[in-house]
């Protein structure tokens, strides 16, 4: 017979060993490389506050945090397009049935007012929001252009707003051209598009203002080739950020690095291999998430990337927080929450 | 104290199982198929620090640690896979390599779907074989019977024939259902077994046809796709998709 003291102080050595343990196996490893690195937080989940009930997503598709530090999340969940949450992962508010193809989300502040900008690419529109999803516009397809016949050939993935109010909007699931419009609306330019050419575009998922240089300029997704492309605020292409492997969601900039969650590794079947990458302002590769440590090739070219751990799925989107932690949301990847991960 | 020891035996246990809940990727080989008529070189990569890539040749019940590029000179198959002490080791990802074929053949026929036609019907003959991206090195077709003649470039009795497909059942694309092979109008060959339509990885197949001529005339391939895919897929009752990269002769 095991003695009940002795067996009580064996349980209370078991947990003990099992909460070090578990520090030291399961929530130590150090992903990521060179200046950016991180711990995930396992234990961190999106829950309602005072509860540990959680919510419900379908695809998470993009993240913004505001400057209070509250955080928003954009799913297509028929009940929950919208969820604000903190450091924490509690839950403030989920709600707003509006985007039933809710996929882009773009913060921006009129005057001290946050707002949202809403792509959906089920209803081929663009929408601005209050921070709850309630529609304050709507843009329509540019349909008064010669690229665009009807509608549906108008798949907004991402927008992005620059400093004077112009739009530019990334028709990343249909034509692939950037639509750029002043802050009256009226459209100024349309470029971009299919085809061979430096300036096309194949899967324009994403884009976003670089402001780290001396002149800002566009960074835009060019997915199914695997980079980035830099446009001038005008539409001109200047460069190509290469990554080979790497099919890339939007561009994030935070401070002097560029963050990007991976969809998928681009030459292993594809299926849930996703990682996350991290570029400094010469834009080189410094770090990947769950993937391949970077290095330059005898040829002088970065060498291809892909999943080395099968921490995700399909990421689509990466959000830095007010202290640089990190979170990472997916796309067709059973449903799950957003994951956070901790600078070391 | 021999309690103590048995639950922190049972803790180790468990910690090292909890560790291990996440699972490596497989390691990137250079080469997954390939046909091999000189010494050739397989490297993989998998730039992870602490992680080690092992593997095996030919099931080989032997595993070895990979340092250095395998040197290849005939048919073999080789296997790896990546384990590290923080995860759950990768699945193994299989190399395969294949004799050259000696024999030429010309071949035309059905023409391919545009949309998968690669380089035309010398993708069939160009001994390049295809891997997982079905939009290079296949030709596609989505038609009830594809029907290929096939005419041998040299003398040789002809053997054996030799068929690759892919099957991608998550893209429609499924091994054939039906072969007939036809020599001056007459059936020399039909196949017993349709294909199954249960669910399976990605992979390729390689149909080994032993006809055994006593000439060289040629061949009519006729190939029946899987007529209505299965009630567990989501495109069920469609045709599905055939996809051939290669076929020769010995």
């Amino acid at each position: 017979m095991i003695d009940r003291r002795k067996f009580t102080k064996s349980l209370g050595l078991l947990s003990a060993s099992i909460a070090f343990s578990n520090l030291k196996f399961d929530d130590s490893y150090v992903y990521g490389h060179n200046e950016k690195r991180y711990t995930l937080d396992k234990n961190w989940k999106l829950h309602l506050k005072d509860s540990s009930t959680t919510i419900s997503v379908k695809d998470c598709h993009e993240m913004v945090c505001l400057k209070s530090g509250e955080m928003i999340l954009l799913t297509n969940h028929p009940k929950n397009n919208i969820i604000h949450f903190n450091q924490k992962g509690e839950v403030s508010f989920a709600g707003c049935q509006n985007f039933p193809g809710a996929h882009g989300l773009t913060l921006y502040y009129d005057g001290n007012t946050p707002q949202l900008i809403i792509t959906d690419t089920d209803l081929h529109k663009v929408f601005y929001t209050d921070i709850y999803g309630n529609i304050l516009k709507t843009i329509a397809p540019p349909l008064d252009s010669n690229m665009y016949k009807n509608e549906k050939d108008f798949v907004p993935t991402e927008t992005i707003v620059a400093n004077n109010g112009d739009l530019y909007i990334a028709d990343g699931y249909g034509m692939q051209y950037i639509i750029h419009k002043d802050k009256t609306g009226k459209t100024v330019n349309i470029f971009g598009g299919r085809g061979d050419e430096n300036k096309h575009l194949d899967n324009a998922h994403g884009i976003c203002i670089d402001y780290r240089g001396a002149t800002p300029t566009l960074i835009i997704t060019d997915r199914n080739k695997c980079c980035f492309k830099r446009f001038t605020m005008a539409g001109d292409y200047i460069s190509t950020i290469s990554i080979p492997g790497a099919n890339v969601c939007r561009p994030v900039i935070k401070g002097d690095y560029l963050y990007a969650a991976v969809l998928t590794t681009n030459f292993t079947g594809n299926a849930k291999s996703g990682f996350v990458v991290i570029l400094d302002k010469k834009d080189n590769l410094v770090s990947c998430i769950a993937g391949s440590k970077p290095e330059i090739g005898q040829d002088k070219k970065l060498k291809p990337s892909y999943q080395t751990i099968k921490v995700f799925d399909h990421p689509h989107d990466v959000m830095v927080d007010n202290d640089e932690n990190l979170y990472v949301c997916q796309w067709n990847s059973g449903q799950v929450l957003p994951y956070k991960f901790i600078p070391v | 104290m021999k309690l103590k020891a048995l639950i922190l035996i049972l803790l180790c246990s468990f910690c090292k199982l909890l560790s291990q809940e996440t699972q490596l990727a497989p390691p990137i080989p250079s080469i997954i198929r390939s046909f091999v008529n000189k010494k050739i070189d397989l490297s993989y990569d998998f730039r992870m620090e602490g992680s080690t890539i092992e593997y095996t040749v030919n099931q080989d019940k032997r595993t070895k640690k990979y340092i250095k590029p395998i040197q290849l000179n005939k048919s073999m198959s080789v296997v790896a896979k990546v384990t590290h002490p923080h995860f759950k080791s990768s699945t193994a990802i299989e190399s395969h390599f294949y004799k050259h074929p000696k024999s030429r053949v010309e071949i035309v026929g059905t023409e391919p779907n545009p949309s998968y036609k690669s380089k035309g019907f010398s993708t069939l003959t160009d001994r390049v074989l295809g891997n997982e991206n079905f939009k290079e090195n296949y030709l596609g077709y989505n038609i009830e019977t594809i029907e290929l003649a096939i005419k041998p470039l040299s003398s040789k009795k002809i053997k054996t024939i030799n068929i690759s497909f892919l099957v991608n059942q998550g893209a429609w694309i499924f091994g054939p259902e039906k072969i007939e092979i036809l020599q001056n109008e007459n059936i020399i060959y039909k196949s017993n077994t349709t294909e199954s339509t249960n669910p399976i990885s990605s992979k390729n197949i390689i149909q080994s046809i032993k006809l055994n001529l006593k000439n060289n005339d040629p061949l009519t391939l006729r190939i029946k796709p899987v007529v209505k895919l299965p009630a567990w897929h989501d495109g069920k009752g469609n045709l599905a998709w055939v996809f051939i990269d290669e076929i020769w002769i010995d």
